[in-house]
């Protein structure tokens, strides 16, 4: 086993550190590695620090050198892989900003998280640090495999891709976590009512996993803008979107869940006949239609959904962390049983296992996979992950309908991106004015006036 | 003197057949070709074939003119064809295209060439534009095919994926708006010069400046300046003079107003097509355009076409009378349309430049390959070669690309005659953005123009 050197970028979160330690401690090809935690905030770095260190004594008997630094130069020094996952400033004070300043002049946008002028202003702040993150990489440890998790995806992917065009990097998203989730489901009876199907809980948990491994989805689009293209069953072979398609609305219809799919993809499924698996607010994003199938007051529970969420994970860090300081640690440790869904571990593991792994959505520069999107854009599709790297599939041409959609957002990301490379205002306007849903010089001119007051320490570079 | 077979396509027009000709009776190079003028409409096709063939007696026979309704005769042998046809009655329609969509909410502000509107004109138009542009390649593959039609960039590329080794061009006269100013601009002393001495001087700047240019039809930016004699970049000077130039009482509601100018500021570069066309593609109109200009707009076209026809009728009426004007109806002026020049060009191999409509392949490099765009072109025996664009300035080719997008669909649903497309197609639009109107817009629109549309399934 090689001593694999693997940053955390952002390690003092508490919902990116611990997720990542449970899949580093699941991890076999991994042990002996070293795992360095780097974070800006020294305090939160060392709590997590602590944590790490216990976890990693008490319970996996020192499956891993752990480090933590607050110094990137440091941190990347000889690292084999980096796993960034930052964040700029109190996210979702921002991310309610970003959503409402842009609607309060007229956006039609409605989540304002990845696509939007909300998305955009997103971009504006963490685009830059990410920049300078990557141009470490470059120049510190330029052969290192890189994994962004960072949102706005596309745009923050795209910017790390135009800024150090030999950067071997992936941008992973769990959204398609939904699909896999019910697509065994959909496909087998038997999943959907266990009690008539006679399973107990574990046998229904192996029978999905079974499923699971037996299918393969080919998927394409833009991070949170993907569809479903293809299914195939593994071991015959049959191509099971014929099966999808005829069992997919009655299913998911009764299913109708308004933070997960709902009206706004079944429209989009009726209309242009691919499943868009991202859920009903991330699609909703990209897109003017956008506003007529979803209900203001349903993202606004959305994000403060997601913020509850956040400080739930972070509420249960903070008193394990006391009851450790108190000398009370849990025996079984702080960490889930199962491995999260992410799958930054698991390519991490394939790259390094040369295992030709199929993954199902990474994010990762065009170049020929999307022949009918722009080439300097980073799409989302299935990829084979060997000791090479990661590699995309070829998808060909996309369904023209689903295409013109995505090159809208497509061109909203192009000049979204080029605004923060340039640190242009005129652009960072422009980019605004020409998102659909602005579509106005006078109202995007007026939200970015207005957020640059709000968050001068972030915008304030655009000159 | 090259004898040529020319075909005049719709030829019926009063407003298309007599100003070609026009044109082809101002040069010596095309003398002794045969015209042959097509028109589905035989009444009007005789009316105008008999204005023709008396402007061609004035000019001494210097053509041999022609005339069917039979397209497979009238292509036969042909070495050009030029084609301006309007399936459906021009005004009739085009009042629908501007009214329906606007009724239901849309926000495009005139509907011609793009949005929802355009839509529709483009479904009326591209089926028979595609059974011409099929028919001329079967007759003759080294054909050169010449289209007026609108939309332009539509219809150009529906022929470039249904007849994609036709040897095509789409011309419009959109530039002329810049340069009835440009030497004005170029030069701040043109204006106080002697008359004799200011033609002289617009002239010769007219002449020796190249403009380049890319975009789509109707959409398009000027995006470099050259004086050709002595190699400088006229740019720096364009953009110092422009707005110098452009004092707010020269700014005109139809053409070079309040969007011109605000795009010009906010992007950096100068859009020669005028407001009326450029607020066909974008939602940054509703801002800075009136709908009721547009209206005004619409209604002055309709009642110049008018004036045209009455003119047209009056000269037929003392034809038939034997008293036909000596002089004639065509005059000593060039039209502003640009066939003739490209024919002359390639047949003469002049390497001269005219603006047109092409397959992009690598003209453009930031928009799709497979889409027709606006650029300059060099015209020599070989064909039309469009300049290299390379990469547009990513502001213009991000609105470019989203209406791209939107032209993929629309050729794809004509072609296709699905239903879905095309409500996708008008739902994507951005100044539409919602399934419900545009569903409430195709129905109501398919209502009022079936009998043109393809039978969307």
């Amino acid at each position: 086993m090689k001593n694999h050197r693997i940053v955390l970028v952002g390690a003092g979160s508490t919902s990116f550190g611990p997720s990542m330690f449970c899949d580093l401690f699941h991890s076999n090809i991994l042990g002996g590695s070293t795992v360095v935690l780097h974070d800006i905030d020294r305090e939160k770095l060392e709590m997590l620090y602590e944590l790490a260190i216990t976890e990693n004594e008490r319970i996996h008997n020192n499956k891993f050198i752990i480090e933590r630094t607050t110094n990137r130069s440091e941190a990347f020094k000889n690292a084999d892989f980096i796993i960034s996952s930052i964040e700029v400033g109190d996210r979702f004070k921002l991310w309610m900003q970003d959503y409402e300043i842009p609607r309060k002049h007229g956006s039609t946008q409605i989540l304002g998280e990845c696509g939007g002028p909300g998305g955009s202003f997103h971009g504006f702040r963490i685009i830059p640090p990410i920049l300078d993150i990557v141009k470490d990489v470059e120049k510190i440890c330029p052969d290192a495999f890189f994994i962004n998790f960072s949102n706005p995806m596309s745009r923050v992917c795209l910017a790390i891709k135009r800024t150090v065009s030999k950067l071997r990097f992936v941008g992973l998203c769990h959204q398609i976590g939904f699909m896999n989730k019910h697509i065994p489901i959909l496909l087998d009876d038997r999943l959907q009512n266990k009690e008539k199907a006679g399973l107990t809980l574990t046998e229904w948990g192996k029978l999905h996993k079974k499923k699971l491994s037996d299918v393969k989805m080919k998927v394409g689009g833009l991070n949170h803008f993907g569809f479903l293209l293809g299914l195939e069953e593994l071991t015959t072979g049959k191509d099971l979107m014929l099966e999808f398609n005829a069992k997919a609305m009655p299913y998911f219809e009764k299913r109708k869940d308004r933070f997960e799919f709902s009206t706004l993809t079944f429209e989009i499924y009726k209309r242009f006949g691919f499943f868009p698996y991202t859920g009903d607010n991330h699609l909703g994003e990209y897109i003017q239609i956008g506003q007529e199938f979803t209900k203001t007051q349903d993202m606004i529970d959305w994000i403060n959904h997601a913020d509850q969420g956040g400080k739930a994970i972070y509420d249960k860090v903070i008193r394990t962390y006391k009851r450790f300081k108190k000398g009370k640690y849990l025996k079984k440790g702080m960490l889930p049983r199962q491995p999260t869904e992410e799958q930054a571990v698991p390519i991490i593991e394939a790259i390094i296992n040369d295992s030709n792994l199929y993954e199902t959505a990474v994010n990762i520069p065009n170049k020929g996979i999307i022949n009918n999107l722009p080439q300097d854009l980073v799409v989302e599709v299935p990829a084979i992950v060997n000791k090479e790297g990661v590699k995309g599939i070829k998808i060909g041409n996309l369904p023209k309908n689903i295409a013109a959609l995505l090159r809208i957002e497509a061109s909203v990301q192009d000049v979204c991106v080029e605004a923060i490379i340039t640190k242009s205002k005129e652009l960072a306007i422009a980019s605004l004015a020409i998102d659909p849903n602005v579509g106005s010089f006078q109202k995007a001119e007026a939200m970015f006036n207005e957020m640059l007051d709000l968050q001068p320490e972030y915008l304030s570079y655009f000159k | 003197m090259v004898e040529k077979k020319i075909v005049l396509i719709g030829a019926g027009s009063a407003a298309f057949g007599p100003p070609t000709l026009n044109d082809m009776f101002q040069s010596n190079i095309l003398q002794g070709s045969t015209i042959t003028l097509l028109d589905i409409n035989e009444a009007k096709l005789n009316r105008v074939y008999q204005i023709v063939v008396q402007e061609n007696k004035i000019k001494d026979n210097k053509f041999i003119i022609e005339k069917t309704t039979d397209r497979i005769v009238a292509l036969k042998d042909a070495d050009i064809a030029i084609c301006s046809i309007e399936h459906g009655d021009r005004f009739f329609h085009r009042w629908q295209d501007h009214r329906i969509p606007h009724s239901h909410g849309s926000t495009e502000m005139m509907a011609e060439n793009g949005g929802p509107g355009g839509f529709f004109h483009s479904a009326r138009q591209i089926p028979e534009i595609i059974k011409i542009a099929k028919d001329a390649y079967e007759a003759n593959p080294h054909m050169l095919f010449i289209n007026y039609s609108n939309p332009m960039s539509r219809i150009c590329l529906a022929i470039h994926r249904m007849v994609p080794d036709l040897h095509f061009v789409g011309l419009c006269h959109q530039i002329n708006l810049l340069l009835r100013d440009l030497p004005f601009i170029l030069d701040e002393n043109a204006h106080s010069l002697g008359s004799l001495e200011k033609i002289k001087r617009y002239k010769d700047i007219l002449d020796n400046t190249k403009i380049t240019v890319g975009g789509l039809n109707h959409f398009a930016f000027v995006l470099g300046m050259e004086d050709m004699k002595t190699g400088q970049n006229l740019m720096p000077k364009f953009n110092q003079r422009l707005m110098e130039f452009y004092t707010k009482d020269k700014w005109d509601r139809f053409h070079f107003d309040a969007l011109t100018f605000e795009f010009y500021k906010r992007l950096g570069w100068f859009s020669y097509v005028g407001d009326n066309h450029l607020a066909e593609y974008v939602q940054m109109a509703r801002v800075h355009t009136k709908y009721e200009d547009f209206d005004d707009w619409i209604a002055q076209m309709e009642q110049g076409n008018n004036a045209i026809n009455r003119r047209f009728e009056r000269y037929y009426k003392r034809l038939k009378k034997g008293t036909y004007p000596r002089k004639g109806l065509l005059g000593n002026q060039a039209s502003g349309e640009r066939a003739v020049a490209i024919i002359e060009g390639m047949i003469e191999d002049k390497n001269t430049f005219e603006i047109v409509n092409i397959p992009n392949q690598d003209i453009i490099e930031n928009l799709p390959r497979d889409l027709v765009v606006e650029c300059l072109g060099k015209i020599n025996k070989e064909g039309i070669h469009g300049k290299k664009v390379g990469n547009m300035p990513k502001t213009i080719a991000a609105l470019l690309q989203i209406e791209a997008s939107i032209q993929d669909l629309c050729v794809e649903a004509i072609l296709r005659e699905s239903k879905d497309l095309a409500i996708a197609c008008i739902a994507m639009d951005v100044n539409c953005g919602n399934f419900k109107m545009a569903e409430d817009i195709f129905d109501e629109m398919y209502s009022l123009q079936k009998k043109y549309l393809p039978k969307f399934k």
